[in-house]
This record gives C-alpha cells, sequence and structure tokens, in this order.
C-alpha cells in the first residue's frame, strides 16, 4: 500500500502477501489507527442466496470504538469493534435505511440493495459524524432466466438433403425387377 | 410340342433377366445413394466483413461504486462486422430469456446490469432467421482479445474485450457463469449454435462469449 498518487517504485507504507485463487475476489483493506494500520485480506462473496443480497460491514470510525449496524429490524453487525469486519449477511432486496448507533453518535444511511448484489458498507468519520459508504462488491442479474436462449430459427442450419430422387430411384428399381421376374416365371423354360 | 417354339423364349427370358438384374442394381444404388447422403450439409456460405471501430468517447466507470450508467443503445463487434441497435429483453411466461422479435437486432437483458456497470450485462441475439444470416451468425468466431463496443444513450462507448467463448448444450446451460455477479463489469453475448433439431425448431447449443470492461 501507499500513499494516493505516489510512485510505483516508492517505498510501499505496508505490505501483505496473499494467495489468489481462480474464480475468487478479495479486499485487502488497510485497517487500524494512523499508527498500527496494517493490511487485512479479505475474501469476498461472489455468490448470492437466489433473489437475496449480501451486506457486510467494515467499522472504520475512530470515534465510535464500537458500532451496530441495522437494517429494519434486522441486525446487519452487532457490537462491531473498530478495525473489524462483519459476516455477510443475506437480506431481501429493497431500497433500505441502514441505522449506526455507537455510543455516544448514530446515523442512518438510505441505500438500494438489490437482488443478486454484494455490498461492503464502510463506518467512516465524517465531519459531522458517522457516515456510511456503500461499496458494491459484485453484482449479477436480479433473476436469472432459466435456461438457455432461444436464438435461431435454423435458415443457416447444415440440413439434410432431400431423399426424394434416391427413392425414386429404389421405386423405379425395384418395379423393374419385379417386372423382370415376372416374366421370367411367365415366359416357358427353354428346353436343352 | 414346346420344343418348336423354343426359339422365342430364350430371347424373351433372357430380356426378363436382364430387366430383373438391372433393376436389383438400381435399387441397390438408390439405397447406397440415400445412406451416403443421409448426413447433414451446409447450406452455404456467409463471408465475414471486418468493420472500423465506432467513434466516439470511452467511458469506464470507477469500480466498485453503483454509480448511474446510461442504457445501452446500440452494439458494436468491428472483427465480425456486427453493427446493431439493441432493444430490450426481459423474461417469457416461462421465465426464459426473452430473444428479440427480428434477427437485425440485438437485444439487451433488462434483469442484468447495465454495460459498464458492475456485473455481467447480457446481451442476445439471433445466430439465423428461417431464410438466412442474423445479427450474431459469425458471433462464434470471436476470439479473446477482440473488442467489443456498446454505445450507451448518452453518447459514450463502453469497451469490453472477449476473455473466452464457449458453447453449451441448452439443457446444460451455465446459468451461475452467465447471470451470476462478478465484482468487475463484464459483458456477455448470447446465440445458437450446434445442431439444428428440426422437429423441435430450434438449435440445441447456445454460444456465450465472455468479455470484460477494458478500462
Amino acid at each position: 500500500m501507499r500513499a494516493a498518487g505516489a510512485a510505483a517504485t516508492s517505498k510501499p507504507v505496508l505490505s501483505t502477501s496473499l494467495v489468489v485463487e481462480s474464480g475468487s475476489a478479495y479486499t485487502v483493506a488497510g485497517l487500524g489507527p494512523e499508527s498500527g494500520l496494517r493490511l487485512q485480506v479479505l475474501d469476498d462473496r461472489l455468490t448470492t442466496p437466489a433473489g437475496e443480497a449480501l451486506v457486510r460491514v467494515i467499522q472504520a470510525s475512530l470515534r465510535e470504538h464500537v458500532v451496530t449496524v441495522t437494517n429494519g429490524g434486522d441486525t446487519v453487525a452487532s457490537n462491531l469493534a473498530f478495525a473489524s469486519v462483519s459476516s455477510y449477511q443475506a437480506v431481501r432486496p429493497a431500497t433500505v435505511t441502514v441505522r449506526v448507533t455507537g455510543a455516544t453518535e448514530a446515523t442512518s444511511a438510505t441505500v438500494t440493495l438489490g437482488a443478486g448484489t454484494v455490498h461492503t458498507l464502510v463506518i467512516l468519520d465524517g465531519a459531522g459524524g458517522l457516515t456510511v459508504d456503500n461499496i458494491l462488491d459484485a453484482a449479477g442479474s436480479a433473476v436469472a432466466p432459466a435456461g438457455g436462449a432461444a436464438t435461431g430459427l435454423g435458415g443457416t442450419a447444415p440440413r439434410v438433403p432431400s431423399p426424394l430422387p434416391w427413392l425414386l430411384l429404389i421405386g423405379a428399381g425395384s418395379l423393374v425387377a419385379v417386372g423382370g421376374g415376372l416374366g421370367l416365371r411367365r415366359l416357358p423354360r427353354a428346353r436343352a | 410340342m414346346a420344343g418348336k417354339h423354343a426359339a422365342p423364349a430364350p430371347a424373351g427370358r433372357r430380356a426378363a433377366a436382364i430387366a430383373c438384374a438391372a433393376g436389383v442394381m438400381l435399387a441397390g444404388a438408390g439405397a447406397a445413394g440415400l445412406a451416403l447422403t443421409h448426413h447433414p450439409v451446409a447450406s452455404r456460405s456467409y463471408p465475414v466483413t471486418a468493420l472500423p471501430a465506432p467513434a466516439g468517447p470511452v467511458v469506464a466507470v470507477q469500480q466498485s461504486r453503483a454509480a448511474a450508467v446510461a442504457v445501452p443503445v446500440a452494439l458494436d463487434i468491428p472483427s465480425i462486422g456486427v453493427q446493431a441497435n439493441l432493444i430490450d429483453l426481459g423474461l417469457t411466461a416461462a421465465g426464459a430469456l426473452q430473444v428479440p422479435p427480428t434477427t437485425s437486432v440485438a437485444g439487451w437483458f433488462t434483469g442484468s446490469p447495465r454495460p459498464g456497470a458492475i456485473g455481467p450485462a447480457v446481451i442476445a441475439g439471433h445466430i439465423d432467421s428461417r431464410d438466412g444470416p442474423g445479427i450474431f451468425f459469425h458471433l462464434s468466431r470471436l476470439e479473446p482479445g477482440d473488442r467489443v463496443y456498446v454505445r450507451r444513450a448518452d453518447g459514450t462507448l463502453a469497451l469490453f474485450r472477449v476473455t473466452k467463448v464457449a458453447s453449451y448444450l441448452k439443457d446444460r446451460f451455465p446459468t451461475a457463469a452467465v447471470y451470476g455477479p462478478t465484482p468487475d463489469a463484464e459483458l456477455r453475448l448470447i446465440t445458437c449454435g450446434g445442431t439444428f433439431d428440426p422437429a423441435q425448431g430450434s438449435y440445441l447449443s447456445n454460444v456465450v462469449v465472455y468479455a470484460v470492461q477494458a478500462s
């Protein structure tokens, strides 16, 4: 991690290493007080339960050491300590008012949680108190269509040629053969 | 008695025998022809006409923000000569993906993210009509790295690079890979492919092109 805009050759402020796997997503977050900032590797989720959204919370407020985050009557993160991260919660998709409550401060934010979307809410200290930063980790289709797509009518598909000429040939040949056979039977046999 | 009339009989019998043998050979030839030609043959080929890249500002929205991205209005795939307007697609009564009513336009599935927003935007188009090639006839010829442009209602372009082209039997369609969440702005192009089943009037496979937004 380097200061914003610093050259890629400059000495990093913080470093960490992680193992990345194909098909997985990760968030590397610098968490902690300025004097003790450390990098944490968070496993992001890329699949939601069908028709639902996923939400997790990163508690990054220095003024409020412990916060509770609720969405209507549901608790998204309870007594979350500074510099820690909640696990993902599945929620019904809606535009909701998220309430953040600390020991002395509280705030609320309106966030839209669509079906098939994965969110991280970062609780921060703003000039006027707590703020909520809604980060979209991943998104997919709200409703996945069933099966494949009927996107062709066959006008250019390879086809089997008509068997008619060959069937006519078989028919004609059979007629001639049967005619010949009948002739053979009707005509007298030659004497030796 | 019959011996006295023996002369015409051998000629008639010989003709009848020849006719019988010739008839059997003809019928045999017909059966052989039927067996040898009873497989699909490509009707004809259609050349690819490459097009220049579309003009306009390529704009990539900052990732990790559910920013307002304008709706898509047109699709350009220069390498395979695709230049098409986009219509909106929803779901059929059976819950399947709607497809465009004509083969000269492609359609964006409105349940998927907008092209350039986070997630896989899904665009479908026909490989053919009953009579000839459709807008996505050459889709399966795309290769990793090929450019795909989506023009949006505000005049900006989203630029994607192909990462994978795959064909799947429709009854094994990879729903999660095509419609499931992704952490970045991606694109899926869908058309038909594989064997055409005349009884059902449909192709048995889908071709899916995967692409990722180039910044």
